[in-house]
């Protein structure tokens, strides 16, 4: 994969298209929203107050909640959370999903490679949300002590979360090595004497690379939205640490009393982070494929 | 073909048997003992001991496992300690709700998919196809919750049109139990109609691209034969595939929906199962999501090769 090459055909799509640029656009806010939030956000996220369920104005800007705290800077605070969840957990995913599938696909038919895969169907059997929701449960939400060290639960949940794409990747991962181990240069490489294993992370994998790096921004979108479903069903972030998830379960309370901006802006900002890492996935695709620009948008 | 069917049968029930240990062992790891959440607060010890015997909570866990997978097959997945009833007889009081639910949604799903997938490939890189993609998008990066908050605040709240929340079985009156599984159905039908919807966009351009379409806009047919008729025909055989695989995670999805909207069915049972630590009634559940999910799969597995004749041969 030439890189420069990519990152000028990256820009080249973003150039023409405002919609591409617009998500690269909303996605360096985010990064820089987790990395300066208080810059971003004068107000403390967690500090309560009598001005309670106020409508956005000019110095609430998108209104109070029902302790009285300024729910934009809740919002800006809870962006480090998941986007840290999000990136996390896919390189979580990536960290096992990679060698298993490469192993797999090397030793391909054989055990090796019937045992990593149908450990990989028993995990795919399950609907993720429901196999989060019980393994999260099944670990509670309070931090957990193993000897001198305390594993947070954000921790639990993002190795939850990490876990349950270990599949997907392993499954792109297998299907991409078996069709490069049968390329020429693989064949010129073992016939130089390079061992399997360095056949197979030196030659092979780097040319798996594109559709890895396409399925895994992808799966950063389906993270977050994983993590603020756990947090909406209060499994994921605990409070008083903002999440985006939990603002939104706080909110169903006031929904019949029309305080609509408690749920609006929490949602807007999953809605609007899950669609730029998904746009942002089909453009990668795009760039580092370019017979795919002339199906611009196919599924 | 029966071999392939035999074949994907047994790799299936293997990754049923899977399912099943894992989900026994998590259960286990639920925090808290169940003996101890059943009694009141002046239980002795002896009775708490009492009380594991009596759940069998006490014996191996290999020797639980084998109980509780033998009991499984027979149709008995235990007892709920938190309604006091059979966790079978519960499910099956609860599933018709979820599948009411589902299957409404498949079709309001469908009821937007296929229109909209045809049009954008027939369309293709045109304004409409632009304009179907980006609907796509937001279907897909939509969250079902906020989706179902929004429109229980619009249609609920602001508008009065609609009950915001709540279930009604259609015995009990096909209208009011139309206007209570609306709101639900249309919150979970948009994301996988999204799905669905892409989906169909790429088999047709794949099938419009083909030289019996070619050979046939040739011989005069009109355009909207080919695409409606010849076309979606030919497209509809992978995406009826893809439509089955994700009608399992529609099932699932239905948690989140069933905890906005109030609908006493699965999803609000396995998520309030969880929290009270109702091991048969959680193991049941899940067991039975999954069940759904592999049985959905040999489905499609079969209904793949009755369609597809070269699978056949």
């Amino acid at each position: 994969m030439n890189r420069g090459k990519t990152i000028g055909r990256l820009l080249g799509i973003v150039r023409r298209d405002p919609l591409a640029a617009a998500a690269f656009l909303f996605l360096l806010l985010l990064a820089i929203a987790a990395l300066f939030p208080e810059q971003i956000a004068a107000m403390s996220p967690n500090r309560p107050s009598r001005l309670r369920l106020l409508p956005p104005g000019d110095v609430y800007l998108f209104g109070t909640d029902q302790f009285g705290r300024d729910i934009f800077a809740r919002c800006v605070h809870a962006t480090s959370v998941s986007l840290l969840v999000g990136l996390t957990t896919v390189a979580i995913a990536l960290l096992l999903g990679v060698p298993l599938g490469a192993i797999a696909a090397f030793r391909s038919p054989g055990k090796i490679d019937s045992g990593i895969m149908r450990t990989m169907d028993v995990l795919m059997a399950f609907p993720p949300i429901v196999l989060a929701i019980a393994v999260v449960a099944a670990l509670g939400t309070q931090d957990i002590e193993i000897g001198p060290f305390t594993v947070p639960h954000i921790t639990k949940v993002m190795v939850v979360i990490g876990l349950l794409n270990v599949p997907k990747v392993a499954r792109i991962v297998r299907a991409s090595v078996l069709v490069e181990r049968n390329e020429q240069y693989v064949m010129a490489a073992r016939a130089v004497g390079a061992s399997e294993a360095r056949v197979l992370f030196r030659e092979v994998l780097p040319n798996c690379a594109s559709p890895v790096a396409v399925y895994a921004t992808l799966l950063v979108a389906t993270s977050i939205l994983t993590e603020a479903s756990l947090s909406f069903l209060g499994l994921g972030i605990q409070p008083p640490q903002p999440s985006w998830g939990g603002m939104l379960a706080d909110s169903r309370t006031y929904v019949m009393s029309g305080q609509w901006w408690l749920t609006v802006f929490p949602g807007l900002l999953i809605f609007l982070s899950v669609a730029a890492f998904n746009l942002a996935g089909d453009l990668l695709r795009d760039a580092l494929d370019p017979a795919q620009i002339t199906r611009r948008g196919d599924a | 073909m029966i071999g392939f069917l035999a074949g994907r049968a047994a790799s299936l029930a293997l990754v049923l048997f899977g399912a099943s240990i894992l989900i026994f062992l998590v259960v286990r790891a639920l925090p808290g003992d169940p003996a101890v959440a059943l009694m009141t607060q002046n239980a002795t010890p002896e009775m708490i001991a009492e009380m594991r015997r009596t759940l069998g909570l006490e014996r191996g866990l290999p020797t639980q496992f084998a109980l509780w997978l033998g009991g499984a097959l027979g149709g008995d997945l235990g007892r709920s300690f938190m309604f006091s009833m059979d966790v079978s007889a519960l499910i099956g009081e609860r599933f018709p709700v979820t599948l009411h639910l589902a299957l409404t949604s498949l079709a309001i799903a469908l009821a937007i998919a296929i229109p909209t997938g045809v049009l954008a490939a027939a369309n293709k890189g045109k304004a409409l196809d632009h304009l179907c993609r980006v609907v796509a998008m937001v279907g897909i990066s939509m969250p079902v919750f906020w989706q179902g908050l929004l429109m229980i605040l619009l249609f609920a709240v602001t508008l009065g049109w609609l009950p915001p929340g709540g279930y009604v079985s259609p015995a009990s009156g096909l209208g009011d139990s139309f206007a209570h599984i609306l709101l639900p159905s249309v919150a979970l039908g948009t994301a996988y109609a999204a799905t669905v919807m892409r989906m169909l966009r790429a088999s047709m351009l794949d099938v419009l691209g083909r030289e019996h379409i070619a050979v046939a806009r040739a011989h005069g047919i009109p355009e909207r034969t080919l695409v409606w008729r010849d076309a979606l025909h030919n497209a509809a055989i992978p995406t009826l595939t893809a439509v089955g695989f994700s009608f399992g995670y529609l099932l699932a999805g239905a948690v989140l929906t069933e905890v906005i909207f109030n609908l006493p069915g699965m999803g609000r049972l396995l998520y309030e199962s969880i929290l009270a630590r109702d091991y048969p009634l959680v193991q049941g559940l899940v067991l039975l999501n999954v069940a759904v999910f592999v049985a959905i799969n040999f489905a499609m597995d079969a209904l793949y090769v009755a369609l597809d004749p070269r699978i056949r041969r």
